[in-house]
C-alpha cells in the first residue's frame, strides 16, 4: 500500500492539476488522509485510484476554501494563513467553480463527472478511467470531449 | 434541464463530431427534428467544443505547457515544458507561490535571472526567458538531458583525462559567468595550458560535485547551471590542478555528500 501510495503522489504531482500549485504539502496531506486516516478497505486497484481522486478533489476544495475565507477577512491564526497560501485566491475561485460545475454535470452525467473527477484530480489516463468505470477507452474519450464543452460553458471559458 | 435531455444532446454532438464539416448542418436539421431548443443546445456544445482547446487540460503556464515534474531545486520546483510558440522543450523553474508576496526573495529571484539571461557561452544553460503569468513566476530555460557529476561519480571514477576535461569545461564557463571576478586571468590561463597540452576528447555525463559548482552535462559537453557560476565564490575554490586530482579521486579534498 505504501509503495503504491507513493507511486500515487508521482503520478499525482506529474499529471493533475496540482502541480501547478506546487503543493508537496497537498500531495503529503492527501497521502496521510488515505492511507492513515481513512483506512478504507480497498477492493481492487480501481477502486484505491477512484477513492484516491475523489480525496484529492476534496483536499483541494477544502483548501479553496480555506483561502476564500481568508480573502473575507474571517480572523485567523498565522498556522492556518500559511496552509491557506498553498492555492493562491486565483486558484482558489478556480477549483471551487470547477467543483461546483462539476456537481452540477453529475447530476446530469455522473459517468462523465466522474470521468473528469478521475482525470483532473487523480491524474488517470485513459485506459485508467476505463478501467475504474468499467467501460471501453473509446466511451471515456468521448465523455471527456463533451464534459470538457460542457465545463466550458458553465465556467465561462476561464480555468 | 433534465438527464435524459443531456443524453439526447451529447449523442447527438458526438455524430455531429462524426459527420464531415460540410454535412454537420444537414445532419442536425435531421437530428434535431426541428426542435430549436434542442438544436441551439447542441450548436452550443458544438461550439464549445471548438474554442475549449487545451481548456482543464495540461495547465499552461506564459506560452509554456506543463508536461511533468522533473525536480526540485533550491528556489523552486522545475518542470518539463513544451514552448507553444518556439516549439521545443524547455525546463521551467517556478517560484513557488507562496513566495511571490515576499518582495525580498522575489527580487532575488529576479535579479538572479536577469544576470543569467544575458549569458550565453557553450558551457552554460541557455536561458530562455524570464517570465510572469499572475500570479506565477517562472524561468524557462535549455533542456539538458543526462546525469549530473555526482550521479556520474556515485557510480564509477573518472579517469584522469575525462576529470582534465571535464575542468576546462567547467572553468570556461565560471570564466564567462565572472569576466569581472580578479581571478579570471589565472583561471584563463590554466584552462589554455591544459587544453593546448591534451589531445581532444569526447565530452561525456559528469559535473562537479564540490566546490561549489554544480553541472548538468548532456552529450555534448558540460553545461553549466548558470545561478551556480554566479554564486561561485573565488575564496572557496581550489585550483584547476586539485580540482581535477579530486576528480579523478587521486588526492579527495572535500568530504562530498552523496
Amino acid at each position: 500500500m505504501r509503495s503504491f501510495g507513493v507511486s500515487l503522489i508521482t503520478r499525482w504531482r506529474d499529471s493533475g492539476p496540482i502541480h501547478t500549485l506546487q503543493t508537496t504539502a497537498l500531495l503529503h496531506e492527501a497521502y496521510v488522509r488515505l492511507v492513515y486516516q481513512s483506512r478504507p478497505s480497498f477492493k481492487n486497484r480501481s477502486h484505491f485510484l477512484a477513492v484516491a481522486a475523489k480525496a484529492m478533489r476534496q483536499i483541494l476544495v477544502d483548501h479553496a476554501r480555506t483561502a476564500r475565507r481568508q480573502r473575507r477577512g474571517a480572523g485567523v491564526s498565522k498556522v492556518d494563513l500559511d496552509e491557506a497560501a498553498l492555492i493562491s485566491p486565483e486558484q482558489s475561485g478556480v477549483i471551487l467553480n470547477l467543483n461546483d460545475a462539476l456537481e452540477r454535470l453529475a447530476s446530469l452525467d455522473s459517468r462523465a463527472a466522474q470521468g473528469v473527477e478521475l482525470r483532473y484530480f487523480g491524474g488517470l489516463n485513459q485506459d485508467e478511467i476505463a478501467e475504474v468505470l468499467k467501460v471501453s477507452t473509446v466511451t471515456v474519450r468521448r465523455d471527456w470531449v463533451f464534459s470538457k464543452a460542457w465545463l466550458y460553458r458553465e465556467l465561462g471559458g476561464v480555468a | 434541464m433534465t438527464p435524459a435531455q443531456l443524453q439526447t444532446i451529447k449523442e447527438i454532438f458526438h455524430r455531429a463530431l462524426d459527420c464531415e464539416p460540410d454535412k454537420v448542418s444537414a445532419f442536425l436539421q435531421t437530428a434535431c427534428r426541428g426542435d430549436q431548443v434542442l438544436r441551439c443546445e447542441v450548436d452550443a456544445f458544438l461550439t464549445a467544443h471548438r474554442e475549449a482547446g487545451n481548456f482543464i487540460e495540461a495547465p499552461t503556464i506564459g506560452h509554456y505547457k506543463i508536461s511533468e515534474s522533473i525536480g526540485t531545486g533550491g528556489m523552486g520546483e522545475v518542470y518539463l515544458a513544451t514552448d507553444i510558440v518556439a516549439g521545443r522543450n524547455a525546463a521551467l523553474k517556478l517560484l513557488p507561490l507562496r513566495f511571490t508576496g515576499d518582495a525580498a526573495r522575489l527580487k532575488r529571484f529576479e535579479q538572479e535571472a536577469h544576470a543569467v539571461v544575458a549569458l550565453n557561452h557553450p558551457n552554460i544553460v541557455t536561458v530562455y526567458e524570464i517570465g510572469e503569468d499572475h500570479p506565477i513566476h517562472y524561468i524557462a530555460s535549455e533542456l539538458i538531458e543526462g546525469e549530473t557529476l555526482r550521479q556520474h561519480l556515485t557510480r564509477e571514477q573518472m579517469e584522469l583525462i575525462e576529470a582534465v576535461d571535464v575542468a576546462i569545461q567547467v572553468a570556461s564557463a565560471l570564466a564567462a559567468a565572472q569576466p569581472q571576478h580578479p581571478g579570471r586571468p589565472k583561471l584563463a590561463a590554466a584552462v589554455r595550458s591544459i587544453d593546448n597540452s591534451l589531445p581532444p576528447t569526447n565530452a561525456y555525463h559528469a559535473a562537479i560535485p564540490r566546490p561549489p559548482l554544480r553541472a548538468r552535462l548532456q552529450h555534448r559537453g558540460i553545461r553549466a547551471n548558470a545561478p551556480e557560476l554566479l554564486r561561485h565564490r573565488q575564496d572557496r575554490c581550489q585550483s584547476i590542478q586539485q580540482q581535477i586530482l579530486y576528480l579523478a579521486e587521486l588526492r579527495p579534498l572535500f568530504r562530498h555528500s552523496a
